[in-house]
């Protein structure tokens, strides 16, 4: 640093300014991430499911199960790399000591089985579309609640931002309208829960995350602890529901094939690094900036779709809303992003 | 109970009440993490810009060292002292 052309009050504010941004950056890895791993997860819950009951609470806790067996492979990564960085048992250890830092594993419950299990459950009560819809309004609730909770520091053109965000990705998604389903009250009820789930967990992890150090906090309760929870949870849905057979199926079917195996560590690993972004981003950036730039998924999954669909792992192809949707989404994330100068403070407190 | 070292630096923080600075922390917990990894300048640091970041720790004076780095000398805010519901405080330890 040059201390002849800058004062120390400017350098000062640059190094904030400095920690804000690179939240943003590691941010974007986020929607990157989770593309990649729904190709990986669409592959593995298709191939396990077709050798089920095509009843919904089994697709259900197949796909549950699916996603605890990678959030517990996600634990172990998380903690290799925490280790490299001499974060090891000692400082788990410490950090589980901390009563504070158990309300990641109740942001743990909210963001993972919770969130996850509604949304998936809704689809049939009220219709894709409209989960599609409701799901997508995660980033404003999490604005709203956290202005309030966190004290984030949010002005009028983020709050644009992330309304804009939210529209590209209902236009990018948008399939027709998909008809009402069963019991279209309790199928929006069902499908509200996720992105209050999804909120939930992005103000509680914050607000443990302030005091204990993100990655082996997510480590610990969003990799491990939510990978607990959901095996559990499921095992006693299965019971209670009389799909024992199809519950042990799923982990059979898994460890019974190397490829499936293999496709199920790959979920991991990316899941090891969605999560410990999200809960470093959080922390850095705030969780509403962080949310609407996960929201971007329309904008990265065009040219990821195309590079796995050339590399012969999927097919992909873009309709024209697709591509709509993703320029409403560049719109609206380059509000949400632009003037770094305002992250020289995040929060409200004074 | 020995606290993870963000949460200790936080407390640090607390009971201390007046300024400090990254070296200080440095030399006042030395020897509670003594031989462990995690106990380096880079993360401290990183500890450190992160309380400044959320408003837990606000500046009170800056100046350059010798290298042309900036050295910041900080205080917990009231907003960070909250917390202290969450952690054992001893008042003015040091």
């Amino acid at each position: 640093m040059d201390a002849t052309t800058i004062t120390p009050e400017e350098a000062y504010r640059q190094k904030k300014i400095k920690m804000a941004t690179s939240g943003m950056k590691i941010a974007l890895l986020m929607p990157i991430t989770a593309i990649i791993q729904n190709i990986f997860n669409t592959s593995v819950t298709g191939t396990v499911s077709s050798n089920l009951s095509d009843k919904v609470i089994v697709s259900v806790i197949c796909s549950i199960t699916l996603l605890a067996m990678c959030d517990i492979f996600a634990g172990i990564f998380t903690f290799i790399y925490n280790v490299y960085k001499g974060k090891g048992i000692k400082e788990y250890r410490r950090t589980t000591h901390l009563k504070i830092s158990w309300m990641m594993l109740i942001s743990a419950a909210f963001g993972g089985p919770i969130a996850t299990g509604c949304w998936m459950a809704a689809t049939p009560f009220c219709g894709l579309t409209t989960v599609a819809i409701i799901t997508s309004l995660g980033p404003i609730l999490t604005a709203i609640i956290s202005r309030f909770f966190l004290k984030e520091s949010l002005n009028s053109r983020i709050y644009l931002g992330i309304v804009i965000v939210i529209v590209g990705v209902i236009v990018s998604g948008w399939s027709g309208y998909s008809g009402g389903g069963s019991n279209f009250v309790l199928g929006c009820i069902l499908a509200l829960m996720a992105p209050i789930g999804f909120s939930l967990e992005g103000q509680f992890s914050t607000y443990a995350g302030d005091i204990i150090d993100p990655n082996v906090g997510c480590g610990f309760y969003r990799c491990f602890g939510s990978g607990i929870l959901g095996i559990v949870f499921m095992a006693i849905l299965s019971a209670a529901t009389g799909n024992m057979a199809a519950y042990s199926s799923i982990f059979h079917q898994v460890f019974a094939s190397p490829i499936l195996l293999i496709f199920v560590i790959a979920m991991g690993l990316l899941g090891a690094i969605n999560y410990n972004c999200a809960y470093l981003a959080f922390n850095r950036t705030g969780p509403s900036r962080t949310l609407a730039i996960d929201s971007s998924r329309p904008i990265w999954s065009i040219p990821l779709g195309f590079l796995f669909a050339a590399l012969g792992v999927t097919e992909y192809s873009v309709a024209t809303l697709g591509v709509v949707g993703a320029v409403i989404v560049v719109a609206g994330l380059l509000l949400v992003i632009s003037k770094p100068s305002e992250l020289v403070n995040l929060r409200n407190v004074s | 109970m020995q606290l993870p070292l963000k949460t200790r630096i936080l407390q640090y923080a607390i009971e201390r009440g007046t300024e400090f600075s990254l070296n200080d922390v440095m030399k006042d917990l030395k020897k509670e993490y003594e031989g462990e990894r995690i106990f380096n300048k880079k993360q401290i640091e990183e500890y450190f810009q992160s309380f400044v970041g959320v408003e837990f720790f606000t500046a009170t004076r800056y100046d350059f060292d010798a290298d042309g780095e900036i050295v910041t000398y900080c205080r917990v805010t009231d907003y960070g002292r909250q917390r202290s519901k969450y952690l054992p405080i001893k008042q003015k330890a040091f």
